[in-house]
């Protein structure tokens, strides 16, 4: 805004002056204004009222003089009340419009402008005063007022306050241009300033002195210390030119030089008033081939052949330096001596090349192991295992970066090695097998764990020996019966040889540490460079009691039957021998009946537990059925043996289910209540009781307990009472195949239920038979219900 | 000098341009041709002045006689340029005197506003109740010519023995102004000019006493007046109403000094002022 104001002052002090001007005018000029306004309007106001106040008090005069006609009166009493008044005209005007007048004609004693006369007489009015006596009017008394004389007190007192007005104001100009000029102007003194730091000298202008404004002071103090900063920085600049190495040169827009620090004078061999004015393209032709102009670059390399005749290469720089309008005011060249850092980066180089050789040879190595139908094949093992894993990059991906390419391939073929042997060391760990592998010399290089678990040896104990002392270690741990059953190495390599497959003779050994075992020992001879052979142990403690449980059976089960044949044979070649009496032949005929009768019941028995075993159940007829019924069932189909009575039943609740084959378990219970029948011989009572344990829903089970009173049972004899052909009756009085045990707890265990057997020698035995609680069948829990609610309903 | 002179000159305008602005006076009519018409100083002299100068333009332009206006400074101005025969019209209530009726002036026309009463009023919360309590106090009326708010609140000041020392303040707007200003404990006024400033102002008042209801000021004019002059300013006054833009004038004007939208002229032949003639034929002598 201000710059459109030509008339505006350009210099601060004259705006300041200005501003003072037209402030001081304003303020003067509105004080006067508002003074005179006071003036007027209470002059104005003054004189109505004295317009009033004397017609007020010679209103009473004027009527009763123009009641009884004395115009004379009325006219000395006007004469007397203009006198030394402001009014023009005092008149008294009768009711027929004569008029009794006084008129003051003294002129005014200060003539006022006519515009103030004028203004004056516009907001005056005449007082008029209606003379009245007794209810008659008899005229009216005007009182006009002088707007000159009134208009001459007004002036004189305005025209004093203007004329102090306008001496104050010139006044007040003339003290404020003085300081202004002493203040303010001192700011020329950053002109000083200025060319100092043009010329270099960094000499600041002097402090202000002490009257001059704190903030001019500030403020010149600020400069100063930023004057004083650019000088230390400048010299700064110079020191720090003249110690490096580079070479840096100062051009004009021309390309002449216009400084130059000592390194280009030792560069270009001259002095440095002898770079001055030089042309740059004449001096360092070699940094401007094919270039037109000065144009910015960075980094270009130059080759210089210096005064001593040496080749350097300078790595230069040119920079602009452009001025506040984005021309350019100069250039920075700056050279520095790369020789050394060049020759370097040739060597570099060189080995780079050898380097890069020597990968890519390497990358065919790997490339060659990685393609190994080996690596290949745990690769896509490991693909088919772990979709979308990338072993190796496609040839499209493939970088071309050799260090990467081999980086990767290392990593592929250790990762497929570190895959490989944690799938050994997991095969080796959970082998139930031990394994000892040898190497080249033959001496233990690993154990796995198995193998320590077996023998109860540690890894410490046999790692590192050799074959003999491995002998020696593993023998003492054998039975001392069975250790000259373990072959020496040099026997089963030579065993191993032989055989087309490789293996040896199968050779049993039996440890008795940690625990007896039976081991089955081998060797495999390797044709590896690394493992010489491999040696094995199978535990076969089990197959070795199994062999050994069969072999009792059949013994005992030829014994057992042995026994009534030989009673069968012996009647029969009695009785093809020898004549009887008919007696006695029915008596042996009979005996060879019911040793027969025995020997089938053994077979039945056999053939039911062999069954029972071969089929582990497949043939049961599984269904839910009420133990209570079952129970009476059982209890009414068994015939006590002699004149003994029947069980004592004791149930106690209305079902209990159970899923069963009824068949089964209907035998079960008859040979439990036939032992307990033929194990108490001297009689007693037998009970049976329906027992629950367990909570419902989760493990509830329903106990069928027969508890008799007889003989009972040593501990050991309960503990082989499910052996086959065991009989807790070693006298042989008490009939039977020692099957029967047998085949009710297979039942039971085959139904997902147990037996439990408490005895207690000579007091009798109690065994209970637990099966799982069964849900009641739908159609059941219905007519339970309605069995239940029967009793409730009214007769 | 000449210079300086002129710089000084400008700053007293300048200084007085907000006080001529103020004051829209009436032009100089004394040295125009025409009847003078002086209407009674009710509101002050600016708005007495905003309320009739659009009325006398349309009076003079409607009827084809020229009408200047005159106004007093104070009520008893328009009563003393009657006695000085400076004037040919009037808008007032001060002529029914018996005296004046000699005097020659007829009514022409009234204002029809609901009927105006002359009131004595203080302050709503002022302390004074009764008429008695005005006893030795100053109460303040328009102007001693004023009949309705002077002359006939006062005569029941002085029928009530009620000794209060009269203040006249110029118009009925200065009273009240004086009233509110606590200068005066009571003001006698016209009930119209009452409402109307107390409506304009926002001011709130107590009724003390009220006088029976009168007519609005009369419209009069001079006997010297012709006839035909007489007929053609009464016509224009009368008919001002049915004018779309008489109306739109009067309207204006009443809504400025607070009347209804209603109030406008009618004939009248001076027989409803009976009242006033009434009232001075009882008047203690003072107040003739």
């Amino acid at each position: 805004m201000f710059a459109r104001l030509t008339f505006f002052p350009r210099s601060l002090v004259g705006r300041v002056f200005a501003l003072y001007t037209v402030t001081l005018l304003v303020f003067v000029g509105g004080g006067l204004g508002l003074f005179y306004q006071f003036q007027f309007s209470g002059e104005i106001e003054d004189a109505q009222n004295r317009a009033e106040n004397l017609a007020s008090v010679i209103v009473p005069t004027i009527s009763d003089s123009a009641v009884i006609g004395d115009d004379d009166t009325i006219a000395k009493t006007l004469e007397r009340a203009i006198s030394h008044s402001s009014f023009a005209s005092v008149a008294f005007i009768d009711l027929k419009g004569r008029q009794v007048r006084a008129v003051r004609t003294d002129p005014p004693t200060l003539q006022a402008p006519e515009w103030l006369v004028d203004e004056i007489r516009n907001r005056l009015f005449d007082t008029n005063r209606p003379i009245n006596a007794g209810g008659r009017d008899y005229g009216v008394l005007r009182l006009t007022l002088a707007p000159e004389l009134i208009a001459g007190e007004l002036w004189r007192p305005a025209r004093a306050a203007m004329l102090l007005g306008v001496l104050s104001i010139v006044l007040g100009l003339f003290l404020i241009r003085w300081p202004l000029v002493q203040w303010l102007g001192q700011l020329g003194k950053l002109r000083t300033l200025e060319e100092n730091l043009l010329s270099g000298e960094g000499g600041a202008p002097k402090p202000l002195d002490d009257n001059a404004p704190i903030e001019l002071r500030q403020t010149f103090a600020a400069l100063n210390q930023a004057a004083e900063n650019l000088q230390a920085q400048r010299e700064q600049a110079a020191v720090t030119l003249g110690s490096i190495d580079d070479a840096v040169l100062t051009l004009d827009a021309h390309g002449k030089v216009m400084l130059a620090n000592p390194a280009a004078s030792v560069l270009f061999d001259t002095p440095f008033e002898g770079l001055l004015e030089q042309d740059i393209v004449r001096l360092l032709p070699e940094a401007f081939e094919g270039q037109g102009g000065f144009n910015a670059w960075r980094g270009k390399r130059i080759d210089l052949v210096t005064s001593d005749g040496q080749k350097h290469v300078f790595d230069t720089t040119l920079s602009p330096i452009l001025g506040t309008t984005g021309e350019v005011i100069c250039y920075v060249l700056a050279c520095r001596d790369i020789t050394e850092q060049h020759i370097l980066d040739m060597r570099l180089r060189s080995e780079l090349a050898t380097r890069q050789t020597a990968l890519i040879a390497l990358r065919g190595v790997l490339e060659g192991l990685t393609s190994r139908d080996k690596l290949s094949r745990n690769s896509l093992l490991h693909k088919r295992l772990v979709p979308g894993l990338q072993m190796e990059a496609p040839e499209s991906e493939r970088s071309d970066d050799d260090i990467e390419a081999i980086s990767l391939m290392i990593s592929g073929l250790v990762s497929s090695l570190q895959e490989r042997s944690e799938q050994l060391n997991a095969i080796f760990a959970l082998s139930p097998d031990g394994f000892v592998s040898f190497d080249a010399r033959q001496c233990v290089s690993y154990v796995n764990p198995a193998f320590m678990q077996l023998t109860g040896l540690s890894e410490a104990d046999v790692l590192g020996h050799d074959e003999g002392t491995f002998s020696e270690l593993l023998s003492s741990r054998c039975s001392s019966e069975t250790r000259a059953h373990l072959p020496s190495f040099a026997t089963m390599r030579r065993e191993a040889r032989d055989e087309d497959d490789g293996t040896t003779r199968r050779a049993v050994i039996e440890v008795e540490r940690p625990i007896h075992r039976v081991l089955e020992v081998g060797l495999r001879v390797s044709q590896s460079d690394v493992i010489s052979q491999v040696f094995h142990l199978r535990d076969v403690t089990h197959e070795t009691e199994v062999d050994r449980m069969k072999s009792e059976f059949l013994s005992t089960a030829a014994h057992e039957l042995r026994t009534p044949m030989s009673s069968i044979f012996g009647f029969c070649e009695l009785l093809l021998v020898r004549q009887h009496t008919p007696e006695r032949q029915k008596d042996m005929l009979n005996t060879i009946h019911r040793q027969t009768k025995r020997m089938i019941a053994i077979l039945n028995e056999l053939l039911d537990l062999a069954r029972i075993e071969a089929r582990r159940g497949a043939d049961f007829v599984l269904e839910a059925a009420d133990l209570t019924g079952l129970l009476r069932d059982a209890v009414s189909d068994f015939r006590p043996p002699g004149d003994r009575t029947a069980p004592d039943v004791s149930i106690g609740v209305a079902a209990a289910w159970v899923r069963i084959d009824r068949n089964k378990m209907h035998q079960a219970l008859s040979n439990v209540l036939s032992n307990a029948y033929k194990y108490s011989p001297d009689g007693g009572p037998v009970e049976l009781k329906l027992l629950q344990r367990g909570q419902m829903g989760t493990d509830a089970m329903w106990g069928i307990e027969i508890q008799d009173h007889g003989m009972g049972m040593t501990p050991e004899q309960v503990a082989r009472i499910s052996e086959r052909f065991y009989r807790a009756d070693a006298s042989g009085n008490i009939p039977g195949t020692g099957l029967g045990m047998s085949i009710v707890k297979e039942i039971v265990t085959l139904l997902g239920g147990s037996m439990d057997v408490r005895s207690e020698f000579g007091q009798g035995t109690c065994v209970t038979l637990w099966l799982p609680v069964a849900p009641a069948p739908l159609a059941s829990s219905v007519a339970l219900l309605e069995a239940v609610a029967v009793p409730a309903t009214p007769a | 000098m000449l210079a300086k002179s002129g710089i000084l000159k400008t700053l007293a305008r300048v200084a007085c341009a907000g006080l001529v602005a103020l004051s829209a006076l009436p032009s100089n009519a004394a040295d125009e041709k025409g009847y003078r018409f002086s209407p009674v100083n009710q509101y002050g002299i600016n708005l007495t002045a905003a309320y009739w100068n659009p009325i006398i333009s349309y009076v003079s332009e409607k009827s084809g006689v020229p009408l200047q206006l005159k106004i007093g400074r104070t009520s008893a101005d328009t009563t003393a340029f009657v006695l000085a025969q400076e004037v040919e019209f009037v808008f007032t209530n001060h002529l029914f005197s018996p005296e004046r009726e000699q005097l020659g002036w007829k009514v022409f026309g009234r204002r029809l506003t609901p009927p105006v009463k002359g009131q004595i009023v203080v302050p709503t919360d002022s302390t004074v109740t009764d008429l008695s309590q005005l006893s030795g106090q100053e109460v303040a009326f328009a102007g001693p010519e004023a009949l309705v708010a002077y002359k006939i609140p006062y005569a029941q000041l002085l029928a009530k023995d009620v000794k209060a020392k009269p203040v006249f303040a110029g118009n009925m707007d200065a009273a009240m102004a004086q009233l509110f200003n606590r200068k005066v404990a009571a003001a006698g006024v016209n009930s119209q000019l009452a409402e109307g400033y107390a409506k304009r102002e926002g001011k709130s008042y107590r009724v003390l006493w009220s006088s029976g209801p009168l007519h609005d000021l009369a419209l009069m004019n001079a006997s010297k007046v012709p006839d035909k002059d007489v007929k053609a300013v009464a016509k224009a006054f009368l008919g001002m109403h049915s004018d779309p833009k008489g109306r739109e004038i009067l309207e204006k004007a009443s809504q400025q000094v607070g009347l209804t939208a209603e109030a406008y002229f009618v004939p009248s032949d001076g027989s409803e002022y009976t009242a006033y003639r009434d009232f001075y034929r009882t008047v203690p002598p003072q107040l003739r």
